[in-house]
């Protein structure tokens, strides 16, 4: 009886000395774990754009992708396959495989991050339950789970569209073509403010700032009062699209009405600051928008400066950076015989796979008429230099 | 007899649960993951986004912009037709200060314009530099001890740093080892300059750590 009595005790310390054990077990006391946190730090942030594989050759491409048809960058499946797909782990012995389109998909719920498995791992706190184990000392840096959660949350495709496209294009062109002097709003205004085009300016409105040439100083002007710079530059553009709408109903609104001094070409740089700034360059391009003659001269005697038709043009967004084309003037369908794409390496930095993701938005985005893609009833207004081959709608 | 069964099955189990539980994850980790410079930092830096600071005429002729990249100019006959980049790594981290201001939002655009930076790359930054900042990225310290050889340490460099469509393995030659040795005074004249010379397609930008890993490299005879 005594011996029975010493025994359950005995089982019993045992058992409280083994949950004990347990808890320990899970508690993670170490120096560095402690301070782990694989939350998600950054924000969602569409721009970044996330592709499943790393190449993704753009659909209108010429049949042998050229230099800036193909979109380098990495994609869900080789960050997957980095973190979680080594030969010792999923992509060897251990279940699950995550290695193809449909493994992976299989623990995402499309639109959702936060009900998706994959995301859930991958950012737990729950040190248990995380993944990559932390003992392996392979956490997904920000940037990486920026392009699995962008993934999932645009749908988590296997090959990308216009809302994978959009805002990494218009992230761009927007930050990098507005920099400095070149396609702000502010400068865009400033050279009219600097011609005198805008009446009752005040030296507190402006700001200049150098630039150093070669042959001396030149000087751009800034038109820094943002309330005056947004009057002007929405005006700008109303008038714009009102004149191309309907000239003769809408004759008040034509282009630097409220403008007495002629304009002259070089004051009509268009601003990029925006999807609704980079579409009117698009449909009203800036050889169009301006021009150094009176064309009209209205009832109350304000001069227009404007060329007559919109689609007669010598130059568009995508040339202007993709120098792999040759563009037609969409109005005659000539070819210019040089490209123009020095934006891209001259005025600007923009690689190859940036440029095709340019190029892969702007022939997908719906708000860009067929006219700006491929020309009257699908003539072709962007050739290929190498190949020949012109770009028409499948 | 029947409760020394129950008692031992009771036990079994609690050991059971004592051996299995968190066994998997149960070590600590030896670093803290960092932010990478290479990998995170550099790109913010570098993208298109930046162009002025890309920009084949920085701080020459169209802006005043300080230059992050340098460029090769690729031609296609007579014509230009695009650049590559390599980056002035020195340059980015020079200004540390200017960043960790614009990120925290102190400052604007240093240059001027209405350039901004996500929400996503202002938490990069600010990350980063809080981690000291952290220069060669990828969380570990630049290791140059014990053994250096071509497929553990070269290799890796060679795919991140200098490897893509238009640079070496696209445009560019394969840097294979035997290509690597027989080049060995190349390398030298490089790593020698941080990469200022001696690089046949132009001046390019080396990290310390590529550097030290290089020279240790070469310096040990060049192991495979």
């Amino acid at each position: 009886m005594k011996k029975e009595r010493l025994f359950k005790e005995i089982t019993l310390i045992i058992m409280v000395v083994l949950v004990m054990g347990g808890f320990d077990q899970c508690v993670k006391d170490g120096v560095n774990v402690g301070k782990l946190d694989r939350s998600f730090k950054g924000v969602p942030d569409s721009t970044h754009f996330s592709p499943f594989y790393d190449i993704t050759t753009v659909s209108s491409g010429d049949i042998t992708p050229d230099v800036n048809d193909k979109i380098e960058t990495k994609g869900v499946q080789s960050l997957i396959k980095e973190y979680c797909g080594v030969s010792t782990c999923h992509g060897g012995p251990i279940d699950p495989k995550l290695s193809t389109y449909a493994e992976i998909r299989k623990y995402t719920v499309a639109g959702s991050p936060e009900q998706s498995k994959l995301w859930n791992l991958i950012t737990t706190n729950d040190l248990d339950e995380a993944m990559p184990p932390i003992h392996a000392g392979h956490e997904l840096s920000i940037t990486d789970k920026t392009i699995l959660y962008n993934w999932i949350k645009n749908g988590a495709k296997e090959i990308p569209g216009l809302e994978d496209f959009r805002p990494s294009a218009i992230q761009l062109i927007s930050n990098g073509c507005t920099s400095g002097n070149c396609h702000s709003v502010a400068t865009a205004t400033g050279s009219w403010a600097k011609k005198g085009l805008i009446p009752g300016l005040t030296a507190a409105d402006t700001s200049t700032f150098t630039l150093i040439r070669t042959s001396g100083l030149t000087y751009y002007t800034t038109l820094t009062n943002t309330v005056l710079r947004n009057q002007v530059w929405n005006a700008y553009k109303d008038s714009v699209r009102r004149f191309y709408l309907d000239t003769l109903a809408n004759a008040s609104w034509r282009p630097y009405k409220t403008f007495s001094t002629p304009v002259v070409l070089s004051s009509v740089r268009g601003s990029l600051s925006s999807y609704d700034d980079i579409l009117l360059d698009i449909w009203y391009p800036k050889s169009i928008r301006s021009l150094g003659t009176v064309t009209y001269i209205s009832s109350d005697g304000s001069k227009f400066y404007v060329r007559g038709n919109p689609l007669n043009a010598t130059s568009s967004l995508i040339t202007r950076i993709d120098s792999t084309l040759l563009l037609a003037n969409p109005a005659t369908g000539v070819f210019a015989s040089s490209h123009q794409g020095d934006m891209a390496y001259g005025d600007g930095g923009i690689n190859a796979s940036e440029i095709a993701l340019i190029k892969a938005w702007y022939f997908t985005d719906p708000n860009i008429p067929a006219v700006w893609k491929y020309g009257i009833n699908n003539a072709g207004i962007f050739k290929y230099r190498k190949s020949g081959n012109i770009i028409k709608s499948k | 007899m029947k409760k020394l069964i129950v008692n031992s099955f009771i036990l079994a189990l609690f050991a059971m649960v004592y051996f299995s539980s968190c066994y998997n994850n149960k070590e600590d980790i030896t670093i803290l993951p960092k932010v990478s410079f290479l990998g995170e930092v550099v790109p913010i830096m570098t993208s298109g986004g930046c162009g002025c600071h890309n920009n084949a005429q920085s701080n020459s002729v169209n802006n005043n912009a300080i230059p992050f990249t340098h460029f090769d100019t690729i031609r296609d006959g007579a014509t230009i037709i695009r650049i590559n980049k390599t980056v002035d790594y020195g340059t980015i981290i020079a200004r540390v200060d200017t960043l960790r201001q614009w990120a925290n939002g102190t400052i604007g655009h240093p240059g001027g314009g209405v350039v901004t930076l996500t929400e996503n790359q202002r938490e990069i930054i600010k990350n980063w530099i809080a981690q000291g900042p952290p220069y060669d990225g990828g969380g570990a310290a630049c290791d140059v001890s014990g053994s250096i050889t071509f497929t553990k340490d070269i290799t890796p460099i060679y795919q991140s740093t200098c490897r893509s469509s238009g640079c070496h393995g696209g445009r560019g030659p394969v840097l294979d080892y035997t290509r690597l040795v027989t080049n060995k005074s190349v390398l030298s004249t490089m790593m020698a300059s941080g990469g200022t010379s001696g690089h046949p397609g132009g001046k390019i930008g080396l990290t310390s750590c590529t550097i030290d890993k290089f020279k240790s490299w070469i310096s040990a005879g060049q192991p495979k």
